[in-house]
């Protein structure tokens, strides 16, 4: 029986054509206790506006402990294909908690 | 050098603590196969205390190191030898990584369980994988009901209008319940855009879209894994929610390991 800790969601599709944009952040900070597990669920609909030149990385990212999930997304129709990215990822807090508090999904074009 | 505009939509986040009774294992090395052989990644092995039903969740990141080449990945449930998310990511390029998901409910015996996380390269190349987590969530300690739904199976059709191919009619609590859809959705055809396929996840009678995902494998028989992740906190009026998928113009589209699953889940906040 898992708990249910926090959420968040974002209908608000942005665009980045080189830095890293932030499209979801999700703080449960004190929600996070020491020495526990959790899981994080994620994902979000990524689109590229370049067919086969390039591709989108989309990561799951923790402010503090850095980037712990990356995909790296070839889109073969664009700007027409729309690219589910499911990602799962389970942690335990440790002794610092205030180091798994902080959580983004973020996107880029790379080449 | 500009190399194009990346867009990111429907982004969602869910956030849970493990129970007890809840189990998970995970890998985030890269592994390397050539072998068309399924080989093990990531191993989950856990005794339920007592038999129950579980949610069986599986993700990974996969490539393949030859270009325009493939990659299989199947979560083993290896009791019954029963091959759970069995599908084929397709590579244009030899430096992406495409996210691999499944999920499925099961009841399980009291007795030892393996499930196992497993790649191999599709006639030739190298298959990597990498990112793998494999959470088995503990259901009937959940509040019911769950409501859940599937068709694992393959279907295709020709239709290019959406066909409906996993339905879930529930009544949730007035809680919080986690929503989940998923599936694979696979293209016959490669290349050309008529070739396309679609999968949606939907819920309501005038449709909200959950999520929508458009298809082009950059090789024959590439699949796709589509889901749809939403919490909300239901009045008790029953609600219905499908899976769909379509083809464009080319040959027909198929749609793999579909379901839905609302669970009620505890709010630690407030406990």
């Amino acid at each position: 029986m898992s708990f249910y800790i926090d959420y968040g969601e974002n209908d608000t599709r942005d665009t980045s054509t080189g830095a890293s944009q932030q499209n979801l952040n999700v703080t449960p900070g004190a929600l996070i206790q020491p020495n526990t597990t959790y899981f994080i669920l994620a994902t979000g609909v990524s689109d590229f506006d370049a067919a086969g030149t390039g591709k989108a990385h989309v990561i799951l990212d923790e402010a503090d402990s850095g980037t712990v999930r990356t995909m790296e997304i070839r889109h073969r129709d664009a700007p027409n294909e729309l690219r589910s990215v499911p990602m799962l990822y389970a942690f335990d807090s440790g002794a610092s908690p205030g180091n798994w508090d902080d959580w983004s999904i973020w996107h880029w074009p790379v080449a | 050098m500009a190399v194009g505009t990346s867009g990111l939509d429907k982004t969602r986040m869910m956030i849970l603590e493990k129970g007890p009774n809840d189990e998970h294992a995970q890998d985030n090395s890269d592994s390397n196969t050539t072998s068309t052989t399924f080989q093990d990644k990531l191993s989950l092995v856990f005794t339920p205390p007592s038999a129950g039903d579980y949610l069986i969740l599986a993700g990974a990141g996969v490539k393949n190191a030859t270009s325009l080449r493939k990659t299989a990945v199947r979560l083993l449930d290896n009791g019954t030898s029963t091959g759970y998310g069995d599908n084929q990511s397709s590579f244009q390029n030899t430096t992406d990584w495409h996210p691999w998901y499944t999920q499925f409910k099961i009841n399980l015996a009291a007795s030892s369980q393996t499930f196992k996380l497993q790649w191999s390269a599709v006639a030739i190349g190298t298959a990597h994988i990498r990112e793998a987590t494999i959470i088995a969530i503990r259901l009937d300690h959940h509040r019911p009901p769950i409501g859940y739904a599937e068709n694992l199976t393959n279907a295709s059709t020709s239709n290019t209008t959406y066909v409906d191919r996993t339905t879930l009619t529930h009544t949730p609590e007035n809680t919080f319940q986690m929503i989940l859809g998923a599936m694979f959705i696979e293209s016959q055809g490669f290349g050309a855009q008529n070739n396309n396929v679609a999968g949606r996840v939907i819920e309501g009678a005038t449709p909200i879209v959950m999520v929508e995902n458009i298809h082009r494998p950059s090789v024959r028989g590439g699949t796709w894994p589509v889901l749809a992740l939403k919490r909300q906190e239901t009045a008790e009026s029953s609600t219905t929610w499908k899976t769909q998928w379509k083809r464009f113009a080319g040959p027909s589209a198929h749609i793999k390991d579909s379901s839905i699953i609302t669970v009620d889940m505890d709010d630690r906040r407030v406990l």
